[in-house]
């Protein structure tokens, strides 16, 4: 496999039929149609991926990858060629306004920095190079560890942090994170983490079930807060302790993140301080914190969720399995101030 | 830099270059500086300010905090250094941001002009011992102690 193209809004890989079945490239494009307008409308509010059974190789490589560096995904299809190859274009949706499709391969607009970074972080790594390999080895039986027949059906959205801690929102909670704005030495911070998944700015720290709940005010309200701790970061932790989070940490618990060099606690080490003078729990394998109350209960969690099933079968066409990943989604400060100017 | 870091640390560049730093990377809240032997970086964080975080990293992937890495080696100069950072803050009341803004960046500018100027003469009188890495044990112990005390309070 190789990658044919970049532009701002697509990574467009060519693929032979081989790599995919025995399926024509036309069947495999129109297999996928009847889902185009709920993908145009889930693509507005969610993260989403949806797999076909029959190319489940390839969606499950796919989804899992781009997934998991925190990119939302979906494959559109065309078959201009008129022969047995074509093109699958994964767009990397970095933004909302980056919904909108862009067909025309030889898209050149400019990259955007947050953009130039995700295609970075895709083209020429190590992650492109397993996604060639697994692609290209359809007998495999596994890609990152997953087993693709029993994993198919079963695929979370992930976030992979530097430091190889793997974040993904529960299914029946909402998933607070928490770590250093900007990564120190490299590792994980919730600045990339807000970027990578395109988390608004937001005062919203309302319960998303499914979903992630960051600290990410707008800029110009932060600097006007007196105390921010105060005003915003204490209640966003207060939310979450009360409605009993999983909260995540995205970085290490290292003096060098904790303490600024005046020797003060920085924001991170003020928040770690907090959950634990709150009697939270502190799980060093997943880097999660919970409520006691949660923590006890872990255990039925664990078996109930494994025994459901995330997605949601759509359509009528069998040999498809959808899969939605809605997340619900906080409300940006720009939409609140509107609120607010109604009320 | 967000301001005041940038303008700070950019009419800093010389002292960092005598000393034989170079940049090497920047980014909207950080900074790193490199030698030979060690790279330093300089982040800040995005509300809570002033906020001058620094450590060094080693060539075998160490990172070591400026905080603790003075309390080991330079004990009372850091306490001393430390007492006239937070004078500033007093002075330009920086904890409670009660004073308007522009007496509020030039509080901020001072600060972190200390900050950084303590910065680096730390890093000239312990190049040496920074090098080394002698003082690694130390640091190994009393990081677990740091962490320990800060689930505790």
């Amino acid at each position: 496999m190789q990658i044919y193209g970049t532009s701002a809004r697509q990574i467009v890989f060519k693929v032979s039929k081989e790599m995919v079945g025995s399926k024509t490239f036309s069947s495999f494009a129109n297999s996928f149609s009847f889902l185009k307008p709920r993908i145009d409308t889930a693509a507005k509010t969610s993260r989403f991926l949806f797999l076909s059974q029959s190319h489940k190789q390839f969606g499950i490589i796919a989804g899992t990858a781009l997934l998991g560096m925190g990119l939302a995904v979906f494959p559109e299809y065309s078959d201009a060629s008129g022969d047995n190859t074509g093109y699958i274009h994964i767009r990397a949706i970095l933004d909302s306004a980056s919904v909108s499709r862009a067909t025309n391969t030889s898209e050149t607009a400019a990259h955007t920095p947050r953009e130039k970074r995700a295609l970075d972080r895709l083209i020429g790594t190590q992650w492109e190079n397993n996604f060639s390999q697994a692609i290209t080895t359809p007998n495999g039986t596994s890609f990152y560890g997953v087993p693709r027949e029993t994993e198919f059906g079963k695929v979370y959205p992930l976030i992979l942090t530097p430091d190889g801690i793997a974040i993904t929102p529960q299914a029946s909670v909402t998933t607070t994170v928490l770590g250093v704005y900007k990564s120190v030495a490299g590792g994980g911070s919730t600045k990339d983490i807000i970027e990578g998944s395109t988390y608004p700015e937001t005062s919203d720290f309302g319960e998303k079930i499914g979903g992630f709940n960051l600290l990410n005010v707008n800029k110009e309200v932060g600097k006007k807060s007196g105390d921010f701790w105060k005003e915003f970061n204490s209640i966003f932790l207060d939310e979450a302790i009360k409605r009993g989070d999983v909260i995540q940490l995205v970085s290490q618990q290292t003096v060098a993140v904790i303490r600024r060099q005046d020797g003060s606690l920085s924001g991170y080490g003020r928040e770690i301080q907090y959950m634990e003078s709150r009697g939270l729990i502190f799980h060093p394998d997943t880097m999660q914190y919970t409520t006691p109350l949660r923590a006890k209960s872990e255990d039925q969690a664990t078996d109930q969720q494994a025994s459901k099933t995330t997605g949601t079968a759509v359509g009528g066409t069998p040999d498809i399995i959808g899969i939605t990943a809605g997340i619900t989604a906080p409300i940006p400060d720009t939409t609140m101030q509107e609120r607010r100017a109604i009320l | 830099m967000i301001e005041p870091y940038d303008s700070v640390i950019n009419s800093l560049l010389n002292a960092f270059s005598n000393n034989g730093f170079s940049k090497i990377a920047e980014s909207d809240y950080s900074v790193a500086f490199s030698n030979s032997d060690y790279t330093v970086e300089i982040v800040t964080e995005q509300y809570d300010h002033p906020s001058v975080s620094s450590h060094i990293l080693d060539k075998n992937g160490g990172i070591y905090s400026i905080w603790l890495l003075r309390e080991i080696l330079e004990p009372n100069k850091n306490r001393e250094d430390i007492a006239a950072l937070n004078a500033i803050k007093k002075q330009y009341d920086l904890d409670q941001g009660n004073l308007d803004n522009a007496a509020r960046q030039q509080g901020l500018t001072a600060y972190v002009s200390l900050c950084i100027t303590q910065l680096i003469n730390f890093l000239m009188l312990n190049n040496a011992a920074l090098i080394s890495g002698s003082f690694k044990a130390q640091y190994s112990i009393r990081e677990e102690q740091a962490l320990r005390e800060l689930r505790k309070s």
